[in-house]
């Protein structure tokens, strides 16, 4: 008996082309492996697909996903491969696989025993809970042209989930959030569907932050002051609840903005508030 | 946006001030509804609610919490808008706390209002106000968002009901536990007048519902519930008693959430305790467990605490309390127990009892599945059995459990941490500090 293992995209189209791939050609699910990137050691009984990524072939499977596990499931599959574990491919894969063999394949989420089950269910746990920590912590700021920009730096694959939500709350305004560690943007403009983007080309003039934004700044980070009760202060819990990384991208942990908003200049601003780094007099 | 008021004040000297006056209020919840967008206005909701900022005592923050505000007629001793104070007075008009909300709301700082006053001049009049904030909010800013407003106890019952048709959530604070407390801290309240608005709120979202099930439009009254908040510690009543009168409301009243508030010490006041440890903190949070315990796993009060016991152990958890009380009810096994009897075992949550009764249809299940499953056996194992067998031969004795339920010690949400851990860069300040003189920033302005 030999192994397969499938290269693919990380991208859900790449991984679900790999999934009908392996399907298409009756791999055992045991010993078939769905992984993104190669391994450094290669291993010598096992056989190596590099895998296309074909929309036409992902395109079937989400049929397929939607139609058997319903929607919900199908949205567990996709949050647990927008996480960044490196056996995510593999998991989903023989999930569905045993899914598919049940008379109700949802039912197979019921299975916590199952060791892939349960992986898969602890990976879509972790994207889903870092996807809902920025449904909250995301900041928008007015530019000039009255568009709103956020920058994000997430571990987990979530823009397409937090453009979703973005879009619904906010159907009549222009944003654009951008993804820093993948360099990819959000794009929603008033009235239409948002879409994903990359390399995105500004005007230095266009990315400043309009007039009023400076005051709103001001008055949010004056009402997160007074707003906490001293006698109760918990620096540990706030800590945390809201751990450092997400505070370089808030604005009531970042000093007064410069001058240009510049995405870039996000990362310059030091979180000032609860690590203690900042010594000088405030 | 008019950033100067009549008086000269700035918003952000009023924003301070009002919600500066608003924080001990400790609702700050966001959930309850469900509203996806329309497509058209701003502002949608999530059953679940959404955090958007913690501040610096670890509470989250998710609604613009501020007062209309803070002038008051009443004189309540606890509180730090009475009367008889000398602090700043602020007071928004509707149309600058619609302007702030749809600020803040478009950059996502919140997910949305909570708004709360002090009584200025009548019920009425006060009650007025805040209905035509919402109504400015709802109507002409079109914002579709969470709201919760404060009813006003005394208002009049029209108000009320129009109100509640504008908004989610809608509280009236029972301030403290017992009618004789209330007497004596709040002499303008009547606990009367209290419990009227929030039976009317209780038919109006009854009758709704009935309404809803027949007409898809029909509007939603208050579609978040109602909630209350109780003062604790500022009063003599015993645990027994708060959690009967949080059990009665949770029976008699169907409130979504009763909310526990640790005393703290503002006003210099004869008639108040001034506490010497700060707010009663274990004391609100045993209150939190045990109000888990009541609303979801089908414990009651009696249970828990009774005359002769009426205080919580402030060792050990309630469950576990209880559990160790009951040993004669142990070892359930995980297998055949059912579900109401799992979520009664110490260290089994709501989450990993539901999961437990989904896998063992499928699976014998054993204590290496517990742990995947979310289970904390450091607590559970002295009361479970797996296929018949504990996790290890272990005595079934209170005194043996307990000395080892002790040992393995509770981690509480408010305990100080003498050392905080950070990641260093070579990019940091070079002039070292051990980290326990930097404890010393807490309070630091954040601006």
């Amino acid at each position: 008996m030999e192994e397969h293992i499938l290269i693919c995209e990380d991208t859900l189209e790449g991984i679900l082309t790999a999934v009908y791939t392996a399907y298409e050609k009756h791999y055992r699910p045991e010993q078939t492996a769905i992984v993104t990137s190669e391994e450094g050691n290669l291993r010598l009984f096992a056989v190596y697909d590099h895998i296309l990524t074909d929309p036409d072939k992902s395109e079937k499977v989400i049929r397929t996903l939607k139609r058997r596990f319903g929607e919900e499931g199908f949205y567990i599959f996709c949050l647990a491969l927008a996480s960044t574990g490196a056996d995510k491919g593999t998991v989903v894969y023989r999930t569905i696989a045993r899914g598919l063999g049940l008379r109700r394949p949802f039912s197979v989420f019921a299975r916590h025993a199952d060791p892939e089950v349960d992986r898969v269910q602890k990976l879509k746990y972790n994207a889903w809970h870092e996807m809902h920590q920025l449904l909250g912590f995301v900041r928008f700021r007015e530019l000039k042209n009255g568009v709103l920009f956020s920058g994000i730096h997430p571990k987990n694959n979530v823009l397409p989930f937090l453009a979703d939500h973005f879009s619904d709350r906010f159907p009549g305004e222009d944003f654009l959030i951008l993804d820093e560690g993948r360099d990819l943007f959000a794009v929603h403009e008033a009235g239409e569907q948002w879409f994903l983007a990359r390399n995105l080309l500004f005007e230095q003039e266009d990315v400043k932050e309009s007039g009023e934004e400076g005051l709103y700044q001001e008055l949010f980070r004056h009402f997160c002051h007074t707003i906490a009760v001293e006698a109760r202060g918990n620096m540990a819990l706030q800590k945390s609840m809201l751990p450092l990384r997400f505070r370089t991208y808030m604005t009531e942990f970042t000093k007064m903005s410069v001058e240009s908003g510049h995405p870039e200049q996000t990362e310059d601003f030091v979180p000032e508030c609860g690590n203690g780094t900042d010594n000088s007099s405030p | 946006m008019e950033f100067l008021s009549q008086e000269g004040m700035s918003i952000k000297e009023k924003l301070g001030i009002l919600s500066d006056a608003a924080k001990y209020d400790v609702a700050c919840t966001s959930s309850g509804t469900d509203r996806k967008g329309n497509g058209r206005d701003m502002g949608s909701a999530l059953a679940s609610g959404i955090c958007h900022s913690f501040s610096a005592d670890g509470r989250c923050i998710s609604l613009l919490k501020i007062l209309l505000t803070n002038e008051c007629i009443f004189d309540c001793k606890y509180c730090i808008n009475r009367r008889s104070n000398d602090v700043p007075r602020a007071a928004f008009t509707p149309e600058e706390i619609c302007e702030l909300t749809i600020g803040f709301y478009r950059r996502n700082y919140i997910e949305g209002l909570f708004l709360s006053s002090g009584i200025l001049g009548s019920p009425d009049v006060t009650m007025e106000l805040l209905y035509r904030t919402l109504y400015l909010l709802r109507n002409r800013y079109h914002f579709r968002g969470y709201i919760h407003v404060k009813a006003i106890p005394g208002a009049a019952p029209e108000l009320i009901e129009k109100t509640g048709l504008l908004t989610d959530r809608m509280s009236i604070n029972l301030e403290l536990p017992t009618a004789e407390g209330l007497k004596s801290l709040a002499p303008n309240k009547h606990r009367r007048k209290i419990l009227t608005p929030m039976r009317q709120i209780q038919s109006g979202i009854t009758a709704s519902q009935h309404e809803l099930a027949l007409y898809r439009h029909a509007p939603r009254f208050v579609p978040a519930g109602q909630s209350t908040q109780m003062i604790i510690g500022a009063t003599p009543e015993s645990d027994y008693q708060i959690l009967r009168v949080a059990e009665s409301l949770y029976q008699k009243f169907e409130l979504k959430r009763v909310f526990y508030s640790a005393f703290v010490h503002v006003n210099a006041d004869r008639e108040l305790p001034a506490p010497p440890g700060g707010p009663p903190l274990l004391r609100e949070h045993r209150l939190y467990q045990a109000d888990w315990l009541l609303r979801y796993y089908g414990f009651a009060a009696e249970e828990l605490l009774n005359e002769k016991k009426p205080n919580f152990n402030i060792l050990l958890d309630p469950k576990c309390d209880w559990a160790l009380g009951h040993l004669e009810q142990f070892p359930v096994d995980v297998q055949t127990a059912d579900y109401q009897m799992i979520l009664r075992v110490p260290g089994i949550g709501v989450k990993s009892a539901l999961k437990i009764v989904q896998a063992r249809r499928t699976a014998r299940l054993t204590f290496g599945d517990l742990k995947k499953i979310g289970v904390v056996l450091k607590r559970a194992q002295y009361f479970i059995t797996c296929s018949g067998k504990q996790m290890y031969p272990v005595r079934l004795e209170e005194d043996f459990i307990t000395r080892n339920l002790l040992y393995e010690k509770e981690r509480l949400p408010f305990e100080k941490q003498q050392i905080t851990y950070k990641q260093l860069s070579l990019f940091d300040d070079c002039r070292f500090q051990p980290a326990q003189e930097k404890e010393g920033v807490i309070w630091r302005s954040i601006s």
